[in-house]
């Protein structure tokens, strides 16, 4: 008898439709799975039989053929255990073949038959919403992020025991429940630190145009605390955004049942030793979502950023450009969306006391530029915004006042971004022909910006920048026009290759 | 004057530890030893000898030992003609000066440890009588530069020849200055002529060979840069000049081997540009002016000290430019250590709040006076009205 339903399988963030067909003919007992599956979709074979034991059902001992249409497409995971069950079922005869019609399954098999949740179900919903499914069959576990899809019917498996005498009838699948409003957890608040006058506006003028920027300060002065507290003074996710991101974090399987939608902004801070692979997506096998990915909509902080390897740093280019980023690899090209703000962190020199009057710095002035020659290149041309990061003493530490806490700093964030909404477009992204238009100045802004580009030697990169910062300040100011006061804030905002520069002006 | 007592090396010269080390006794007479001696070399007494005796000979001997040719084979019959190694010197456009050359300089007060010949090119060397030697570190603060390039340019207009050893920072500085202003340059090298080191003062050196200076060094074509080649230039340097303005000196370092080198020296004067106890690039300079060095204030001080009149352009400075901001000049005095100093640290030291500092600081670097890096802010010029003083 031949049984065939739907599921799907997960190529980067996109699933692909994929039929299941069971045939079980006459021959030697045996099970074979044919269709490009890796060990985990082999080992289903294993996995099914062992369960469907322990759920009550018998074995069919004769010769039992699965097979995973389309044949060229490599499949992986272990969410086709439940699909491959409950073809078998109907198969078997344990349900009529009309059960099956329309139906889309995905899930994992434990060994006693529970029904396990898998990764990259939301995905797999919106391909079942695209093929029009009648009913799509997931994981109780991953209920809650099944029903995140309007216009699919999802109901939730807890076992194969449950599945069975649902197909005949005698029993009922979970229903999905209506979407938790719990409170998003708490993100940590500006209010909580202390001082950095300097760094909180940095933080909210990068906040405020989506500007890149680079925190520099001695060991311990705060630049982690301070590049954690930037989702917080990001407008809250749209719920667009919301669904990519949770698709995102569905794919790497990070998404838990009590948070089926991912509703705050993400903050991913990969260790300095991170790979390529795992920066920017990869693995073995089809390409699994990086950290450039996974900060999709949010913030990607590289602490200690002199410590990353070139080629790390060469691979966040695309995505700083583009705003995602392909994964090829032999089974497959993926592409991930990447659109994050990047906050670096860096020590001023090796030892982290250069330019400190208290702490002698123990780095040679060779040391030194070969430090800042790492840090600048590639990397620092997308850097919009630097600012130092200063160790706050014992006296405004204990301070009682709290500072501006995060909402505050979120209004006017919000409100320079829907100055920008009306532009189409944040000032980061701005396209350097649009800049003249878009950055109208007044005279003294113009005459600074003319003594400033030649005094200062500003590359025609560097003014750009500069240009965009400066919109971005006079947008948090609520002005249309640029001013002198504007252009020089965002100067002084620039990162300064002082060296490469005076090398040039000795010679 | 100077107490030359206190101004004594209080380090041993290297000749003299090398003499220490020295297994066998040598014959008493004073012997000028090549460069390159060590007691390791070679063939000592073959090499001892040939710099001894004065003439053509050992100097074609010393450039084929530098080049690697064993010291037996020097005394075959197919040894090289001095006219083939004269013309390849003169390929490479580098002369050879010795005792009995016009321009030997060191007629009057020979270096100590002596000199035996020097590799010369570009113009002549300047008689000693007004040249002054201008020495700093390498790692000099940018400010400091600055002031070497200051002096520099008034001595210069004065019509010193300025002496320096061709490195980067506090050399270049001076070096460059002198260029620009027109007047006469020596740079002495711990290298062959034609490996000019450091790299990153080529341009300049090939400048110098043009026409707007003097490479000199003791050591013949090829012979690459060691360690132990500096200290002993820095005795030409001091030999080479009437006076050493040592701008910039941190403990133990070359420009204060090289105003030791110049106390020592019979006639030298040793001058030095102050600086706060705690500039570390003024500790060398600091702890020569307690041991009688010359105090300088600006290159008035130094010319007085030559007895030579300041040139009229000098009192005559343009002036500043513009005025600046009474902000930027509050923080541009607490740069005045040439230091770098984090903005944060700067907002305490001015009292300005960030916001007043940031555009205080762009003030000043749009005039050229301070300079912003990933470590901080600091000084790297002179403001304009403070020019009249040096």
């Amino acid at each position: 008898m031949l049984a065939r339903l739907d599921t799907a399988a997960l190529v980067g963030l996109v699933a692909h439709p994929v039929g299941v067909e069971v045939d079980i003919g006459r021959g030697l007992p045996a099970i074979t799975v044919v269709g490009l599956g890796d060990t985990a979709v082999l080992q289903a074979r294993d996995r099914i039989r062992a369960a469907f034991g322990n759920a009550g059902f018998d074995w069919p001992d004769r010769r039992i053929t699965v097979s995973l249409p389309p044949s060229d497409l490599p499949k992986h995971g272990s969410g086709f255990d439940l699909p491959i069950a409950i073809g078998l079922l109907a198969a078997a005869g344990h349900a009529p073949q009309t059960a099956l019609d329309g139906l889309w399954a995905l899930g994992e098999l434990g060994l006693d038959g529970s029904v396990r949740g898998v990764r990259g179900v939301l995905s797999t919903v919106l391909a079942a919403r695209a093929a029009g499914a009648r009913l799509l069959v997931v994981p109780s576990a991953n209920l809650g992020e099944a029903a995140l899809v309007p216009d699919v019917p999802v109901a939730g498996a807890r076992t194969l025991r449950q599945v069975g005498a649902w197909l005949r009838g005698q029993e009922e699948l979970d229903p999905p429940a209506p979407p938790a409003e719990s409170a998003p957890p708490a993100v940590e608040d500006l209010a909580d630190v202390r001082g950095q006058a300097a760094a909180r506006r940095a933080l909210e003028v990068a906040a405020a145009g989506g500007h890149n920027l680079l925190m520099v300060g001695p060991p311990g002065a705060g630049k982690t605390m301070l590049a954690r507290r930037l989702p917080g003074i990001l407008p809250d996710l749209a719920q667009d955004e919301a669904l990519e991101v949770t698709q995102v974090h569905s794919a790497a399987g990070l998404l838990t049942p009590a948070m089926p939608l991912v509703r705050t902004r993400p903050f991913r801070a990969p260790h300095h030793t991170v790979s390529v692979a795992g920066l920017v997506g990869g693995g073995s096998g089809i390409p699994r979502p990086g950290e450039v990915a996974l900060a999709h909509h949010g913030v990607l902080f590289l602490d200690e950023l002199a410590e990353f390897p070139r080629v790390a740093l060469e691979a966040l280019r695309q995505p700083l450009e583009d705003g995602h980023v392909t994964v090829v690899r032999s089974v497959a090209a993926v592409r991930f969306p990447a659109r994050f703000a990047l906050v670096g962190a860096a020590n001023p020199c090796p030892c982290g006391y250069a330019g400190d009057l208290v702490r002698a710095c123990r780095c040679g002035p060779e040391e030194r530029r070969r430090y800042e020659r790492k840090l600048s290149g590639p990397l620092l041309d997308r850097v919009d915004i630097f600012v130092e990061v200063e160790r706050v003493g014992a006296d405004a530490l204990g301070a009682s006042t709290a500072a501006e806490p995060s909402d505050a700093v979120r209004a006017r964030v919000i409100a320079a971004r829907d100055r920008q909404a009306l532009r189409g477009v944040l000032n980061a992204r701005l396209p350097t022909s649009d800049l003249a238009g878009r950055c109208q100045a007044d005279g003294a802004a113009r005459r600074i910006l003319g003594i400033a580009t030649e005094r200062l030697g500003l590359t025609a990169r560097a003014y750009h920048r500069a240009l965009r910062v400066a919109r971005t300040i006079a947008d948090l100011a609520g002005d249309d026009t640029l001013m002198a006061d504007h252009i020089e804030e965002a100067l002084g905002l620039r990162y300064a290759e002082a060296h490469g520069r005076r090398a040039t002006a000795a010679s | 004057m100077i107490d030359r007592q206190r101004i004594r090396p209080t380090g041993t010269p290297a000749t003299t530890i090398a003499a220490a080390r020295k297994p066998r006794t040598r014959p008493s007479r004073e012997l000028a030893r090549p460069p390159w001696w060590s007691p390791e070399t070679p063939h000592q007494d073959v090499l001892l000898s040939l710099a001894a005796s004065r003439g053509a000979l050992p100097w074609v001997t010393a450039t084929r030992l530098a080049d690697g040719v064993a010291a037996d084979d020097l005394l075959r019959d197919d040894s090289p003609d001095p006219a083939a190694v004269n013309r390849r010197l003169s390929d490479l456009s580098i002369r050879f000066v010795h005792p009995g050359s016009q321009e030997w300089p060191f007629a009057d007060a020979p270096p100590d440890p002596p000199c035996a010949w020097l590799f010369a090119a570009g113009r002549p060397l300047p008689p000693t009588g007004r040249s002054v030697a201008i020495v700093g570190g390498r790692r000099a603060s940018p400010l400091r530069q600055a002031v070497a390039g200051a002096l520099a340019t008034a001595l210069a207009a004065a019509g010193c020849p300025i002496i320096s050893g061709g490195a980067i920072g506090v050399d270049a500085a001076a070096h460059h200055a002198t260029v620009e202003a027109g007047g006469h340059t020596v740079a002495v090298l711990g290298s062959g002529l034609d490996v000019p080191y450091p790299r990153a003062n080529v341009a300049l050196f090939c400048r110098m060979r043009a026409g707007a200076g003097t490479v000199v060094g003791e050591h013949p074509p090829g012979a690459l840069p060691r360690p132990s080649h500096f200290l002993p230039r820095n005795r030409l340097i001091a030999a080479l000049s009437i006076a050493v303005v040592v701008v910039e000196a941190r403990e133990r370092s070359g420009s204060l081997a090289t105003a030791r080198a110049a106390g020592a020296r019979g006639e030298g004067r040793v001058l030095a540009v102050p600086g706060a106890p705690w500039d570390l690039g003024a500790a060398g300079c600091n702890a020569l002016i307690r041991d009688g060095a010359v105090l300088v204030r600006g290159a008035a001080d130094v010319l007085a000290e030559l007895g030579v009149s300041q040139p009229e352009a000098l009192a005559t400075r343009s002036p500043a430019e513009a005025p600046l901001s009474p902000a930027a000049a509050r923080t541009l005095t607490a740069l005045a250590d040439g230091i770098v100093v984090r903005p944060s640290q700067l907002s305490g030291l001015t009292g300005l709040d960030p916001g007043a500092l940031a555009a205080a600081i762009l003030e000043l670097e749009i005039a050229g006076l301070v300079e912003r890096s990933i470590a901080g802010v600091r000084a790297v010029a002179l403001p304009a009205d403070s020019h009249a003083a040096w």
